[in-house]
């Protein structure tokens, strides 16, 4: 216990380590929060959309379409702000961008715009619904059956329902959040690798002293293991506390899953660092090149620099998925808190427990290997 | 110049994976981008998937009325609609239940249903609704449904007709704006990672006390430094220079790539001025790693570098004003909206003029913390 305190402590006391695993994701979410809180608003919102309507020289003023574009609302918001102007108020107005597109009344309706995008597409879309509209009732007034296309169109039936989108969280941006626990999870990696290196007597003067004390190996081992694995799993609890409370990422719901799966991601990320430190034996600086290069690329293929990257790779190589870690815990933090898919979930629990698995035994076998190797060496010595 | 050399080598693995990090972004950017604004009308298309287990003759003509302005496909993994809504793969999916043309007919509402996390889909609601409008009217007019739906579809194509008027040629979404773009991010990065170490070396108080007692005068030594920095600098900034004149000097005219050097010219001093701060300040590789970092990546989040500054809270906008990179990045966009410069000169040189007092504004706390360094 002493030891594991101890280890806890030198740990912890490493400044390049704590600012990569718990300082620098903290600051990478305020951006991200800072970067991305406005553009769902802003590309998903419905606002209501400035027109102006202006007539042509000797026509009247078109009635019926000011009354219609004035009357259609989403809900209790109203689709348009009209502003009834002269041709050329309208034109300095769209030009200064408060109004997203003139609408000309006369012998042909026409509109303008400064420039495509969504707003104009509605702006054009209910136009020609007008246009379209009124051809019909054209029609019906020449073949005398006016009174039953009114009917058909003063029908308040509504045809189409409305299926609500069953995510906790419905802000596509918190994908990047996700991304980001999974880079410091598997940052732990770190740790991991700083511990390997302290019991490899080639590797530090720290490693050489712990291997001359008297005291049984595994037991060392593991209270490193429990001493990163803790650090590790306080980082992660204020990643997760930090998001909520300071940051307020609409994350989902969160219940007590989260914290398994927290402790899981932990355990993961620790043991890739004793797997890459076990396995590599070189310099440190290779090996830590190594283990920052493959979190990084396992962290882009889960979509922390490339946001739709993840779901782009499930429709073309959904294997990749599988098997990727940083996609695992991005993946199994959508299915807990997001979709609620408690299968998808567990499935992806399980393959980073079949990882951790994995890792240790890789671990073991190198070490086991190279022990084998040194005894031979001292043999023939 | 020497030593300020051998320094430099020694940074330039990690300036390499930065600048590795540059390319990509801009390679991965160039495919994103399209080509100049269109002059015409363009409707924003929707992805639209639909899931039609009824196949009649009214649920196809819904399908053809709604693909004749979006993207419609039938072909997608029912399972994975919410992950697809969720990311914006699909922005509104249509639900066809068997029996929905009979459910239509009876007058009942039913076997239609729509799902989507955009609110700004409300205006294809209207315009779904606003087809079985104009099917109950063709019905009324004594039409059978398959003539209804003809009618409806060919009624579709009265259109209004549409002006763009815009005077500006935007190239936002150009190759070269990336090129300009990613400037701001990676030259304080590579810059603080490869002149931190200069001046972490040659402003470590040891080394500092041992070559003033040396043969060399105070005004020599900052001589030499101040020329190895400045050939370090502008041999980078012409490099990327070369770079963007050859990959995207296309996207501009001559006039425009010249401010755009000149734009980058005035950045490469804040950055420098930056770099030569932080090496002074903080002890070791690491500590410059994470500045390089926290500072390069920050300036470019708040400053609009990764996302744009209209996507930015109102706030962060106003924050970012303190920053330079804020007014670099005005400049870079009056270089890609505006085909010709001649109008914007003035705001443009008033830029560079903000850009310059930073730069100046660093260089002189810089200079204050030598100075209180030497005192101490």
């Amino acid at each position: 216990m002493i030891y594991y305190m101890y280890r806890v402590k030198r740990l912890f006391r490493n400044k390049t380590l704590f600012f990569w695993s718990i300082i620098f994701p903290l600051v990478l979410a305020t951006f991200f929060k800072l970067a991305f809180s406005s553009i769902t608003e802003k590309d998903w919102g419905f606002d209501t959309i400035a027109v102006a309507v202006t007539t042509e020289e000797g026509s009247g003023r078109d009635e019926m379409l000011i009354s219609f574009l004035e009357e259609m609302k989403n809900e209790e918001q109203a689709f348009f702000d009209v502003t009834e102007t002269d041709r050329e108020t309208a034109e300095r107005m769209l030009s200064e961008k408060e109004i997203t597109a003139v609408i000309v009344t006369g012998e042909e309706t026409s509109v303008m715009f400064r420039e495509n995008g969504l707003n104009s597409t509605v702006v054009k879309t209910v136009l020609d619904s007008y246009l379209q509209s009124k051809d019909i009732f054209i029609e019906a007034a020449m073949t005398g059956k006016l009174a039953q296309v009114t009917e058909a169109f003063s029908e308040e039936t509504e045809t189409l329902v409305i299926r609500e989108f069953k995510g906790a969280s419905k802000d596509p941006m918190i994908q990047y959040f996700q991304a980001l626990i999974a880079m410091a999870s598997l940052y732990g990696a770190m740790y991991g690798l700083m511990n390997t290196n302290e019991l490899n007597m080639n590797s530090t003067d720290v490693a050489a002293r712990r291997l001359a004390a008297p005291m049984r190996k595994l037991p060392t081992v593991l209270a490193d293991v429990a001493a990163a694995f803790t650090i590790q799993y306080v980082q992660f609890l204020i990643i997760i506390a930090y998001y909520l409370l300071v940051l307020k990422v609409d994350f989902g719901a969160v219940n007590g899953w989260l914290f398994f799966a927290g402790a899981v991601y932990s355990l993961f990320g620790v043991l890739i660092g004793y797997c890459i430190g076990s396995v590599i034996r070189q310099k440190e600086n290779l090996q830590n090149a190594i283990m920052m290069g493959t979190v990084m690329f396992s962290c882009f293929l889960a979509g922390l620099m490339v946001g739709n990257l993840r779901i782009t790779i499930e429709l073309s190589a959904p294997i990749v998925n599988r098997i990727n870690p940083a996609t695992l815990v991005a993946d199994s933090l959508q299915a807990l808190c997001v979709m609620g898919d408690m299968e998808r979930f567990a499935r992806c629990i399980v393959s980073i427990l079949i990882w951790c698995a994995g890792l240790v035994a890789v671990s073991v076998f190198a070490i086991g290997l190279r022990q084998r190797k040194e005894g031979r060496s001292v043999e023939k010595a | 110049m020497k030593t300020v050399l051998k320094i430099t080598r020694k940074a330039l693995p990690s300036a390499c994976v930065y600048f590795g990090i540059f390319c990509a972004l801009m390679i991965a950017f160039s495919f994103l981008s399209g080509k100049e604004q269109e002059k015409n009308f363009q409707a924003t298309k929707l992805d639209i998937l639909v899931d039609d287990k009824d196949n009649s003759i009214l649920s196809e003509a819904l399908k053809t009325y709604l693909g004749k302005e979006n993207k419609v496909s039938e072909d997608f993994d029912r399972e994975l609609v919410s992950e697809l809504i969720f990311n914006g793969v699909a922005d509104y999916v249509v639900y066809i239940e068997d029996g929905f043309e009979e459910t239509f007919l009876s007058g009942e509402r039913g076997g239609l249903e729509r799902q989507s996390i955009r609110a700004n889909v409300a205006f294809l609601d209207e315009k779904v609704e606003v087809f079985f409008r104009y099917v109950r009217a063709e019905l009324a007019l004594g039409k059978t449904m398959e003539e209804a739906c003809d009618a409806v579809l060919a009624n579709c194509e009265k259109q209004a007709k549409t002006v763009v008027t815009t005077g500006k040629t935007q190239f936002l979404m150009a190759p070269g704006y990336y090129f300009f773009t990613y400037l701001a991010y990676i030259l304080p990065a590579i810059l603080i990672m490869v002149l931190g170490p200069i001046m972490y070396a040659f402003y470590k108080k040891d080394v500092k006390m041992r070559t003033d007692c040396g043969m060399v005068s105070v005004r020599k030594q900052n001589l030499v430094v101040v020329s190895g920095i400045a050939l370090v600098a502008m041999l980078l900034w012409a490099l990327l220079m070369i770079l963007g004149a050859v990959i995207y000097g296309g996207d501009f005219t001559v006039t425009s790539f010249l401010c755009g050097m000149l734009n980058s010219f005035l950045f490469l001093l804040v950055s420098v001025a930056i770099s030569v701060l932080i090496g002074v300040l903080v002890k070791g590789g690491d500590a410059l790693n994470g500045a390089s970092n926290l500072i390069g990546m920050g300036m470019a989040f708040i400053c609009g570098v990764f996302v744009p500054a209209e996507f930015l809270p109102d706030g962060v906008n106003k924050f970012a004003e303190f920053l330079p990179a804020s007014w670099y990045m005005k400049n870079v966009k009056l270089l890609c909206e505006e085909k010709s410069m001649a109008g914007q000169m003035g705001k443009f040189f008033e830029n560079c003029g903000i850009i310059t007092i930073f730069a100046v504004a660093i260089f002189s706390v810089f200079l204050v913390v030598v100075k209180r360094k030497k005192v101490a």
